[in-house]
């Protein structure tokens, strides 16, 4: 018996000794849950408190229906327990329940302790308490809805009237027909973004009380900065366990030493999302490695013309002088993705992968992913499938694939969804990813969409394992779309890469309007890819050129070589989407190039971009030569992508640009909003860059751009260089 | 080392947490838990515990109330979840982990760990290297290592003992020096 106990030491020692190398070695040390947990309690004393205010308020005229609504519930849940205890025999129990409830008490609870889940959704409870059939039948159409989230959308001025133009520019026309757009005019306004734009007019002339009394919350609920009770002291609201990959800045390069540049397309925007909860939410200016600017750049529509050949985008390109550096010149490169014919989406078959475990019990988190959720599944036809999978809880699959409109069914499924309980793994991704090939759409959309706080216990833990199954499915058809949510355990650096190798977009949801902008207004865009390994080379005339600088789009510089690879993976261009790059360019002639001193840097920069090429030698192939440049042009534009389901691209596009010394006032409006983005993610950043960028100067640009009106999500970046301002000058 | 504390305590919330996390974490990894499942359940606990009037007594004392909340909750998870825990003798388990936790968690037996790791000869803190750091499984390392399954099985094992039993000497150093 002594020696089986040995043993049994033994091998709890060894398991000790095991567990300490992975901390030690492997570096999986223990977490912080801190503020994780500080903000669940706070926020579950919250929920007790509200319930006991509205358990202690008269009614009034507009809680009459809820208040029925609440007595009606209560019978019930009274009549069932009542059936429940007398059949248990427990008369004397049933008694004292049913004075408790004549009393005046609330329904009784879930025992918390058991299972701490948040049930209330805050956000829409009238929604939830409406009868499902009730739900089903009368779905809100995709136009009310839009209504609804664009008056409840992002930030409105408080005053509609138009901000004073500066007298420069309050003559400008305001689209100058010296542009270099390479194809034709600006294409009319998108039905879907026209309606919208009406409705935030409509939104925009009712006063905040109104929108107020319509139970529209202009934004997602603020943290409360209060102590919570029993001595708990206030939490600060930062960083946490966030994770975010470090940026080096691209550095000028010499035109003469290397006279092209290659980089792959990003649509992602998250970055812009986290930003915004930073500023507005946090009141903080964000971590700088959680700033990408590339990301700021295309939260935002830009009104380019769309293609008119068999090509699936446009290339829109134009120079100006740059703001933040009126010696330097701006040179915008961008594209516009074909917009989907109404009615015209292919079926999609879409798997959600949703992480439910512990983390998740937030109220920014589980609540905004079900109305996420919700809003896409209205947005879907009965030819769309839809399966839900969880990891962590109750781990498997929740929702089998049912058409999408069958909403009651999918809508009931999301809202039986809880969060907590210990973390049961299980093979959610692999099983995720099972669901969609077995109901493949050939021709269709076939896409899991990851919908996380930065959990990744999807059933493999292995980085690498993960990242090559994921790659893995995405050449066989089934991309990955990833969906951050919350603050404080994000793994932005980790979500990014996945959505990368998945083929998918990469998304952080805030508030409910992102979820909105995310899953309605752009979800052509989210969910159809209309080309893929979309790669963006850019060759200068080092006789206009000195030096030129790719402002963002750091972790997605290619070689130059990488550029006919087709081997080499690269981003992806949904319906309707723009992208948008910024280079910097420094005419011949000017003496200082920024940085360029600092050689050993350069060269590290150099080194650490050209990275990924390096680390998986190709067969050494020379590079294919470009002609030299001898006309007066400023640059060669080449394009490179391939179809959604091809494996080979398509010829290169090719397109010239020549710069006519355009000013920047005489830029276009999106070309300076664009470039007040920019501007502001580089001061941000605090970028070695970012010249005599002032927030200021970005307020000023932001203003004069949205003089004549702009969409509120333009509006809205305002409010949040106003922010800035009031973070970084408190006094003022 | 942590100074033991044997007066009553009377920490914030936050404090309580920062104290004590790191412990309760590794003593559900040690009960049977993968990280993840460690993490939800030490965030299960401190709202479990916070939810209620809770008396805090010396350091040593609020550590094990919160550890054997801790293995109730993942008791009942294992039960739920049809698993069974790591061990079936949870009052040697205890044991054990008392001897390698000490007051602080297991703080000092990693900082020892850390010491007997780079004393390893080369040959062994490379096969350390392949499972732990570049989570290599036990197939890849025989094939990385050239050895057999059982081989590599048993190469791990050997080094883990003489890892702990580095440690050890270095604990009892320590004892013998502080008496």
């Amino acid at each position: 018996m002594s020696e089986e106990k040995d043993e049994m030491r033994k091998e709890m020692e060894d398991r000790l000794t095991s567990q300490s190398l992975e901390e030690v070695v492997g570096e999986h040390g223990p977490p912080d849950v801190t503020e994780r947990v500080l903000n669940l309690s706070r926020s579950q004393e919250e929920i007790s408190q509200k319930e006991e205010v509205v358990m202690n308020t008269p009614p009034n005229a507009s809680r009459v229906y809820g208040m029925r609504i609440a007595l009606a519930a209560v019978v019930l849940l009274a009549l069932g327990s009542g059936i429940w205890l007398m059949s248990a025999n427990n008369a004397e129990q049933f008694t004292q329940i049913s004075g408790e409830l004549a009393d005046g008490k609330a329904a009784p609870a879930p025992n918390k302790a058991e299972a701490p889940e948040f049930a209330v959704d805050e956000v829409n409870v009238s929604e939830e308490v409406r009868p499902l059939e009730e739900s089903a039948a009368a779905e809100p159409s995709a136009d009310k809805q839009r209504e609804r989230f664009a008056r409840s959308g992002p930030t409105l001025r408080k005053n509609g009237a138009a901000a004073p133009l500066p007298s420069a520019t309050a003559s400008r026309p305001r689209e100058s027909n010296k542009r270099r757009a390479l194809t034709k005019e600006a294409a009319p306004l998108r039905q879907l973004g026209a309606g919208r734009d009406a409705a935030v007019d409509a939104a925009r002339a009712l006063p905040s009380k109104e929108l107020e009394t319509k139970g529209i919350q202009p934004q997602a609920p603020r943290q409360q900065e209060a102590p919570i009770g029993g001595g708990f002291q206030a939490v600060d609201e930062g960083q946490g366990n966030e994770e975010y990959m470090p940026i080096n800045e691209n550095p000028f390069v010499l035109a003469n030493d290397e006279s092209t540049s290659t980089f792959s397309i990003d649509v992602d925007t998250a970055s812009y999302a986290i930003t915004r909860r930073y500023l507005m939410q946090n009141n903080m200016i964000p971590p700088a490695d959680a700033v990408r600017v590339e990301e700021m750049i295309n939260y935002f529509k830009y009104d380019y013309a769309g293609p008119q050949d068999e090509h699936p985008f446009a290339a829109n390109m134009e120079v100006a002088s740059c703001p933040w550096n009126p010696k330097h010149r701006l040179v915008r490169v961008a594209l516009k993705g074909r917009e989907l014919e109404e009615n015209k989406r292919p079926p999609a078959n879409l798997v959600f992968l949703l992480d439910v475990s512990g983390s998740m019990n937030s109220h920014n988190k589980l609540p905004y992913l079900k109305q996420a959720f919700r809003m896409l599944t209205d947005q879907l036809t009965e030819n769309d499938m839809v399966s839900i999978v969880v990891y962590a809880g109750n781990s498997g699959l929740v929702l089998p694939s049912t058409p999408g409109d069958q909403r009651y069914k999918i809508h009931g499924a999301l809202d039986k969804l809880r969060a907590g309980g210990s973390t049961n793994g299980g093979q959610g991704i692999e099983l995720a990813y099972k669901v969609a090939l077995e109901n493949f759409v050939e021709g269709g959309i076939n896409r899991v969409i990851l919908a996380t706080d930065g959990d990744f216990n999807v059933g493999i833990s292995n980085r690498k394992q993960l990242e090559n199954l994921i790659s893995e499915k995405a050449k066989s058809g089934v991309f990955l779309s990833v969906l951050g949510f919350g603050s404080g355990n994000l793994k932005d650096n980790r979500m990014e890469t996945l959505a990368d190798k998945g083929n998918g977009n990469y998304a952080y949801i805030d508030t409910v309007q992102e979820a909105f902008k995310v899953f309605v207004d752009e979800i052509n865009g989210t969910l159809v890819t209309i080309a893929k390994d979309v790669k963006i080379q850019v060759q200068f005339n080092p006789a206009q050129v000195k030096a030129y600088r790719l402002v963002g789009y750091e972790n997605r510089v290619l070689a130059n070589r990488d550029f006919n690879d087709d081997t080499k993976d690269a981003g992806e261009i949904g319906a309707g989407h723009t992208v948008t790059a910024f280079y910097e360019v420094i005419p011949p002639g000017e003496l200082e190039v920024p940085g360029l001193k600092d050689q050993q840097n350069q060269e590290a920069q150099t080194a650490e971009n050209q990275q990924s090429s390096e680390n998986n030698p190709m067969p050494e192939e020379p590079e294919e030569q470009r002609p030299e440049i001898t006309d007066d042009r400023l640059l060669t534009l080449r394009l490179k992508y391939k179809q959604p389901d091809a494996e080979k691209s398509e010829d290169a596009l090719e397109f010239k640009l020549v710069d006519e010394g355009e000013s920047f006032d005489y830029a276009s409006n999106d070309f300076r909003f664009a470039a007040a983005v920019a501007n502001f993610g580089l001061i941000l950043r605090n970028s070695r860059y970012k010249g005599q960028a002032s927030l200021d100067a970005v307020l000023e640009i932001t203003k004069d751009t949205l003089a004549n009106g702009g969409d509120a999500y333009r509006q809205e970046f305002e409010s949040m260089v106003q922010r800035a301002k009031e973070i970084k000058n408190p006094q003022r | 080392m942590e100074a033991i504390v044997t007066e009553p305590q009377s920490l914030s919330p936050s404090e309580l947490i920062r104290q004590h996390q790191t412990g309760l974490w590794r003593y559900l990894r040690f009960l049977g838990c993968s990280a993840h499942e460690a993490e939800d359940l030490v965030q299960e606990t401190f709202l479990s515990v916070l939810r209620q009037s809770f008396e805090q007594r010396s350091s040593t004392e609020t550590a094990a109330y919160l550890r054997t909340v801790a293995k109730n909750l993942f008791l009942m998870a294992m039960r739920k979840a049809d698993r069974a825990p790591a061990f079936c003798d949870l009052e040697l388990a205890d044991t054990v982990w008392a001897e390698f936790a000490q007051q602080d968690g297991g703080q000092r037996h990693l900082d020892l760990l850390r010491d007997c790791l780079e004393a390893l000869p080369q040959k062994s803190r490379q096969a350390i290297n392949l499972r732990y750091r570049d989570e290599q499984s036990r197939e890849e390392m025989a094939v990385s290592l050239e050895m057999t399954l059982d081989g590599v099985k048993s190469l791990l094992r050997r080094i883990r003992t003489s890892l702990r039993e580095c440690v050890q000497r270095k604990q009892s150093a320590e004892h013998r020096s502080y008496s």
